[in-house]
């Protein structure tokens, strides 16, 4: 969310510094020199004695803009504090009810926004004081400047003219002043805020860095050799001496515990991430040295938690390639299981999702972004856990439907669903970030480890079910 | 499915009912504003008196040159400033205290009502909608009302002072002043029309601006692996050029606005300069003196600021106007489900229960023939009976929509039967008070809702009169008193937003520490189908039987070891009970229940297991 704030509104910062605070930075500079000027050329005396306020008030409005800041910001912690209690209300809302505790919360929500209440009192009592004290100076000042000037004039020293064109002057000299500090203060904001910016803007993108040229023909041969991965900011690696192949065509299965690093071995395939060491081949060409636009298009990735932007389904499926026609959208459609599901929806294809459309549950999502990615015919697709929120009879639909597709595409499943693994051609085994075993179901069962381990439970459970079943039968 | 419609609040019409309101909460201050208006009047006098003394001086001391009167001249002057530190100093503290209090009022009503409201409201509302008028709009309406009426009070005050002042100086000048008006209050009218409409474009803009950053940056993942890129740029771009074009239109529009007003009142001064002139040279029939041509160019000078305020002001109220529709649209909505007068006059409200008429509850439950709609056309429960004996656990099972939630929120009379009745020991519950019902009821949600305080006071969230031998008790009893104790502030520990500092399972065991300290005689469980770790997996779980003991519990249950333990299973489908039984009576069915378990509980019975 840190990205966020800065993108819009320290951008907003420096956008109003420039359009409110620099002219009117301008603004007083020119006012002060040029009323400044003019009573200095027509009697010095009454300028210097107009000047003795000036001081006073640039040194005031320092005081109190910095004052002010600093309770700004216990008024925005308290009113941070409201805002939760109201938030928490909101959203509690459950639990509030079915406790019977709405007389708490009213009374606590009181006393915050009472707190909040005689904060802003107490901010707007020192903003009174300051105004009110500054407009009394200014008056002094122009009381003693006039005073001055009557002096003068019974000296016989000035002229009328003179007294009522100075008289017009005072105010250019004095009023400007005033607002100095809040000037001063929000240069100081419009400092940090487009330090921010620059530091968003000095990141260097990706494609300038260690990107590859080269742009193959994909077919889907995939070679890992002793690839291993850490972040920068760690010492541990994620994936250690990772090796296997794929084979064009070729399905298989990465199963293992939460953080084992199967998603990592997604991310590092589509140069999301980069690893440290080993090599990955893609048809026997390395993957650093294919461009990353070019191994995006050809690897298809669908996410456990997928992104549906805030356009209409129909946009949405088809947002890889707009020029595809309806027809393609309806059969990815039907391939992932979800056209029927859209169907339902009020405005069917045209429905709008996101946040200000049609909320869609987990299932639907994860399905519309498989139909997003089948359309596109990509050469190697990767499910990452992206059936977790698929019932199992809609899993299986989708898997059947990607088979009986004529040509057959390189599939990577990373999956917790031990069913699903099962039908994989080939089974990886990950544990810890390294690879504890590889082999087909029937390997896999027959040997010990944690896929076995997995097998016999699901087998336990069966077994369980069939005895019930039995059961009923001798009844 | 929750799409929202917004009410049309953008009404540009001016709307005299909302304003009559609005007016009675600000009329409720009435000390200070009878301050404010003292305060503003003193000031606007000061601001007239002022050009008066200076021409004054003019007149006397330097035209004159009779200095008789200096030394009460001057006193004059310091006394003038000093009602100028009052006077300025005071409006700015009494408008400040109207502004504070009548947000706060607006607020604390608001919220009040937030309390009554049923459950409808809040699935209708999103709780982003509820947020901005609370916060939001109640601010901008009472800073706009408190300040909007200073900047009128002294407009008007001031205009008027200072045209008689002018009138009775020297008439002809001063209907050279009056004349300008029109023209003044045509352009400043003409300009705040357009630099209000031009900047709601900008707003509008600003805002789709801020979706498609938060678009970018969530789903910047997506856009990568679909190398959306150039594409998500190029929209982006588009957004940004218009928004360039509408600010300059904006700009444009407010940057002409004051130097037109400008040149107008220095047109006028030009001509009282003119006319001025000739009479002071004497080209017309009477003479007037350099005073007072000094006061009208300062009068004609200060006096067209008001007009600009006004127009301002005005254009401002226009827009709180939507501000003001909205939330007072929130403090007046009638709950639909409240208690009847008889059962207030009995049972007392929530902010003040009569609990010593309040019955006993014992938990037993019945649905007679409910039928129940959200909507008013389709039917979520159809005809549905149901009769619960006190403590008995009650696991209702089934696809997702098919009506579990809508029997809980039935049985927390969070929502009430469209048709039929329903029983608690065999009383109609509409006859009996919402707080007896919700008093005697635990609620233990599938993401488990906490509050940004310390934990004791969020078990305590269940039963405020419980001591913190009894808040321990209760936290022993869940196997949560250890992990507690292990944390940096032991029981005082701040949990942060939504919990953030504690992990799910442990989140779940504070709302169950919660639920066995209110004790209460029915019992909701609303179960996490989200996995947590093994080891407190089976504590959940070995909880959750004891809290199920001795209560009437009803479940939406996904853990098997749950279902297979409670007293009845329930599988709800499409509104109706399809199968009800044991385990294993309705295992041998081969029905739905057998369908369901074998496509649901085997996978995560698994998953549970190792993940």
């Amino acid at each position: 969310m840190q990205i966020l704030v800065i993108c819009t509104s320290d951008v907003d910062t420096i956008k109003s510094f420039i359009t409110n605070q620099l002219p009117e930075i301008l603004y007083i500079i020119a006012s002060f020199s040029a009323g400044a000027y003019q009573m200095y050329m027509i009697e010095k005396k009454i300028m210097f004695v107009t000047l003795i306020v000036v001081p006073i008030s640039l040194i005031a409005s320092i005081i109190y803009f910095r004052y002010v800041e600093k309770k700004f910001e216990e008024i925005e912690e308290v009113e941070a504090k409201m805002t939760i209690a109201l938030q928490e209300n909101i959203n509690g809302v459950r639990v509030v009810k079915a406790f019977n505790n709405e007389k708490y919360e009213i009374n606590k929500f009181d006393k915050r926004n009472d707190q909040f209440r005689s904060m802003n009192e107490k901010l707007n009592n020192a903003m009174g004081l300051y105004w009110g004290l500054s407009d009394g100076t200014t008056m002094l000042q122009y009381a003693l400047t006039i005073s001055v000037a009557i002096f003068l004039a019974k000296k016989g020293m000035v002229s009328t003219g003179d007294i009522i064109a100075c008289m017009m002057y005072i105010g250019m000299l004095v009023y400007p002043v005033r607002s100095l500090g809040r000037i001063i203060g929000d240069f100081g904001k419009a400092v940090v805020a487009s330090n921010r910016v620059n530091e968003i803007l000095a990141i260097p993108d990706e494609y300038t860095l260690n990107d590859g040229s080269l742009t193959p023909e994909i077919k889907g041969n995939i070679e890992f050799k002793n690839v291993s991965f850490k972040f920068d900011d760690s010492n541990d690696n994620l994936l250690n001496n990772i090796s296997f192949s794929i084979s064009k065509g070729e399905t298989i299965a990465l199963v293992g515990k939460t953080g084992s690093g199967k998603s990592t071995i997604a991310s590092l395939l589509t140069r999301l991430l980069e690893y440290n060491g080993g090599e990955i081949l893609i048809d026997g060409i390395n993957l650093k040295d294919i461009s990353k636009h070019w191994i995006r298009k050809n690897i298809g990735i669908v996410l456990q938690d997928p992104f549906l932007y805030a356009k209409t389904i129909m946009e949405n499926i088809r947002i890889g390639d707009k020029a595809l026609p309806d027809e393609k959208v309806y059969e990815a459609s039907q391939m992932a299981a979800i056209h029927n599901d859209i169907l339902e929806f009020s405005e069917g294809y045209n429905t709008l999702v996101g946040e200000k459309g049609v909320t869609l549950s987990g299932g639907q999502k994860q399905r519309v972004a498989i139909a997003r990615m089948l359309i596109l015919d990509k050469p190697i697709i990767i499910f990452d856990d992206s059936l977790s929120a698929v019932d199992t009879k809609t899993d299986v639909q989708i898997r059947n439907a990607l088979k009986m597709r004529k040509e057959k595409l390189t599939t990577i499943i990373i999956t917790h669903r031990i069913t699903t693994a099962k039908e994989a051609d080939k089974i990886i085994v990950l544990e810890n970030g390294s690879i504890s075993d590889i082999g087909t179901h029937q390997e896999l069962a027959s040997r010990e480890g944690l896929y076995k381990m997995l097998w016999d439970i699901q087998g336990a459970l069966e077994k369980e079910f069939d005895l019930v079943k039995r059961g009923d039968n001798n009844e | 499915m929750n799409s929202f419609e917004e009410q049309d609040f953008s009404s540009e019409k001016f709307n005299a009912g909302i304003w009559k309101k609005i007016l009675k909460l600000v009329l409720k201050r009435k000390k200070y504003l009878i301050w404010m208006i003292i305060f503003v009047t003193g000031l606007a006098c000061l601001d007239i008196l002022y050009p008066l003394l200076n021409s004054y001086a003019i007149q006397k001391f330097f035209t004159e040159e009779n200095f008789e009167t200096v030394p009460a001249f001057i006193a004059c002057y310091v006394g003038i400033a000093f009602g100028y530190g009052i006077t300025v100093w005071g409006f700015i503290k009494m408008a400040g205290i109207v502004e504070a209090r009548v947000e706060y009022e607006i607020r604390n009503e608001a919220f009040n009502n937030l309390q009554v409201l049923p459950f409808s409201y809040y699935d209708k509302t999103p709780a982003g909608w509820i947020m901005a008028r609370l916060t939001s709009d109640a601010r901008r309406l009472s800073n706009i009302i408190s300040w909007g009426l200073v900047d009128m009070l002294w407009g008007g005050f001031t205009m008027v002072g200072l045209l008689i002042v002018m009138f009775v100086v020297e008439w002809r000048l001063a209907l050279i002043v009056v004349a300008m008006i029109p023209f003044l209050v045509l352009v400043s009218f003409y300009f705040r029309k357009k630099i209000l409409k031009s900047y709601r474009n900008v707003r509008k803009l600003n805002s789709k601006i801020t979706g498609d950053y938060n678009e970018g940056i969530l789903g910047s993942r997506t856009t990568k692996t679909l190398v959306l890129e150039d594409d998500r740029n190029r929209d982006f771009n588009k957004l940004c050029l218009d928004m360039k074009k509408s600010s300059i239109k904006a700009i444009i529009y407010s940057s002409l606005f004051y130097p037109i007003l400008l040149v107008l009142s220095y047109v006028a001064v030009a001509i009282i300069l003119r006319v001025g002139g000739g009479m002071i040279i004497g080209r017309v029939e009477a003479l007037i003196g350099v005073s007072t041509l000094y006061l009208f160019i300062s009068c004609a000078t200060q006096f067209f600021d008001p007009i600009m305020q006004i127009a301002r002001i005005l254009s401002d109220f226009q827009q709180a106007q939507a501000s003001a529709e909205r939330v007072l649209s929130l403090v007046e909505t009638k709950p639909e489900i409240y208690d009847t007068n008889d059962v207030i006059e009995k049972y007392g409200t929530i902010m003040n229960p009569k609990k010593e008429n309040w019955e006993e509850l014992y938990g037993d439950v019945e649905f007679q023939n409910v039928t129940f709609s959200y909507t008013g056309k389709e039917e979520v429960l159809k005809n549905f009976n149901l009769k619960v004996q006190r403590g008995t656990s009650v696991a209702l099972v089934g696809p997702t929509g098919a009506g579990k939630s809508t029997i809980i929120n039935l049985i927390c009379r969070f929502y009430e039967p469209t048709t039929g009745k329903i029983l608690i020991d065999g009383v109609d519950y509409k006859k009996r008070s919402l707080s007896w019902l919700h008093s005697n009821l635990g609620y233990v949600l599938q993401t488990p809702h906490l509050f940004n305080e310390s934990i004791a006071d969020n078990i305590r969230y269940g039963n405020f009169e419980a001591t913190m031998d009894e808040v321990i008790a209760a936290s022993k009893a869940v196997n949560a008193h250890e992990f507690i104790m292990a944390l940096p502030d032991g029981y005082n520990t701040v949990v942060g937003e939504g919990g953030s500092k504690l992990s799910t399972g442990q989140k779940q065991l504070i709302s169950f520490a919660r639920a066995i300290l209110a004790d209460p005689k029915i019992l909701i469980l609303d179960e996490a189908t989200s996995s947590i770790d093994t080891k407190t997996e089976e504590i959940v779980q070995d909880v959750t039987n004891r809290l199920l003991k001795g209560r009437t519990s009803f479940i939406v249950a996904h853990r098997l070891s749950t279902i297979q333990n409670a007293d009845i299973i329930l599988v709800i489908k499409g509104g109706e009970i399809v199968e009800k039984g044991t385990h294993q009576e309705l295992l041998s069915l081969r029905g739905e229940y057998y369908d369901l378990y074998r496509n649901q509980f085997i996978n995560e019975g698994i998953e549970k297991t190792k993940f």
